[in-house]
Order: C-alpha cells, then structure tokens, then sequence
C-alpha cells in the first residue's frame, strides 16, 4: 500500500509528471479524434429527427457535452486547487492553469450554441435566468482565474491566488446543475414572443 | 429520447473529455518548460539541445 502511494506521489514532480504527460497525450488525443467522428456521424446521420424540435435539436450533441465539460473541468480545477493548497505542490498550480483555458472555451461553447438553439426555440437568444446566468458566470470565472493568474510575475503566488478564485467560484457549479434539472422554466414563453416560436416547452411541463 | 440521440451525445461526452485531458497533458508540458526551463533536468531535455 505504501509503495503505491510512493508511485503516485513521484508523479506530483515537474520532473516526472512531464515525460508521462508525453507519453499519454498522443493517446487521448487519437482517441478523442475517433470517439469525435464517430460522435459526429450518428449524431449527424443515424440520430432520428426530433418530432417537436426539427433538425434543430442536433445542436445538443455539442451544447450538452460542452455544458457538462464547462462544469466539470471547475470541479477538477478547484480539485487541484484543493490539493495544491493542502499540499503544497508546484505541479497542482500548474494543472490548474493548463485546464482553465479549456474550461472557457467549453463555457463560451455553451453559451454560443445555447443561444443558437434558443432563438429559433424560444425566440431569445439570451434570457435572464438562472441556468443562462449561473453559466456566464461560469465563462466569467474562468477568464477571471486566467487573468488573475496572468497579472501576477511570480507562479508560486499566481497559483494560490488562482487556487482560492477556483475554490470559491466551485459554489457556482451545483447552481448551474440543480438549475437545469428544475425543469424548464415556463415562464419565460410570454417573455419572449414570436411568431417563429414553436412549440416549447411542450405544454405538459412539470414547472408550469 | 431514441437510443441513438443519447449515444451520440455520450459519445460526443467522452471525446470531449479526450480532448480535454489531451488538450491539457499538453499545455502542462508547455507550462513545466517554461517555470523549470532555469533547472538542470530542463537543460538536459533532447528537445532543449536543438
């Protein structure tokens, strides 16, 4: 048990941890390639038309992914945070900042397509309420952590000041999670009319 | 929702995360590089000696 822990503490180092990150990366990348292709086409060509929403619907396939991978590279980022703090490793700090950028990206991601299928759905591109909200924070957080971390010259203390922003701004995820699994929010239709509006939320909503 | 509408959003998940971990692993080499390039290790990299 000892000796395992030992291994995996080795790999905390700089030193270590970056011929590992060179054997594994190539890995992930290929697979992800094939796993994306493969994603693309039955999300493209095999998955049938949704009888409410049309073609439209087809833009989950990235939104939904991207939202799950918005919230989830924060848990891992205040993860590191967490264990960069309690422990004191160089390498937390800079795992933290390696993810950032990629948890924008997903954030922006999600943002961007959710207004694409909003506007033909609901007739808004963007609406005030919680789900939309708690996500742009989300996008807000990241590029805040990127540019705090950015401000400050010396690492040691742009990690822990990005480490408390990762550990704080973490309240927002389960904000975000329990405010898309409330149901969609029917009172957002009269809000927002338009003639192009189709009909959603279907009227049997449970929030209504 | 239709069997196939749920994997391909799975699928879609999982090659997120690929990328994700890929995307990372590399700019975390990027990162080691330039905070330990003062060090001897770094110096004695093959792709520091070219």
């Amino acid at each position: 048990m000892s000796q395992r822990l030992v291994n995996w503490f080795k790999f905390a180092s700089p030193a270590s941890f970056y011929p590992l990150a060179g054997k594994m990366w190539p890995w992930f990348a290929a697979i992800g390639t094939v796993l994306a292709a493969a994603g693309l086409w039955i999300s493209f060509f095999v998955a049938p038309t949704d009888f409410q929403q049309g073609e439209g619907y087809r833009i989950i396939f990235i939104h939904v992914p991207a939202s799950w991978m918005s919230m989830f590279i924060y848990c891992v980022m205040a993860f590191w945070a967490a264990i960069g703090i309690t422990f004191n490793t160089r390498l937390s700090g800079m795992m933290s900042s390696a993810l950032a950028p990629t948890g924008a990206l997903f954030a922006f991601l999600s943002l961007w397509t959710g207004a694409l299928w909003g506007k033909p759905m609901w007739g808004a591109w963007w609406v005030w309420d919680a789900r939309l909200t708690s996500e742009l924070i989300l996008f807000f957080l990241y590029i805040g952590y990127i540019a705090l971390t950015a401000a400050i010259d010396d690492p040691r203390r742009a990690d822990k000041a990005g480490a408390i922003i990762s550990l704080v701004g973490v309240v927002n995820v389960p904000i975000i999670y329990f405010s898309v699994s409330g149901g969609t929010p029917c009172t957002r239709a009269p809000r927002c009319p338009s003639p192009r509006r189709r009909p959603w939320p279907p009227p049997c909503c449970g929030a209504c | 929702m239709a069997a196939t509408m749920l994997w391909g959003m799975l699928i879609m998940a999982l090659a997120f995360w690929m990328y994700s971990i890929a995307i990372a692993l590399y700019r975390v080499r990027a990162i080691i590089l330039e905070r330990e390039r003062h060090t001897a290790w770094v110096a004695e990299l093959p792709e520091m000696q070219r």
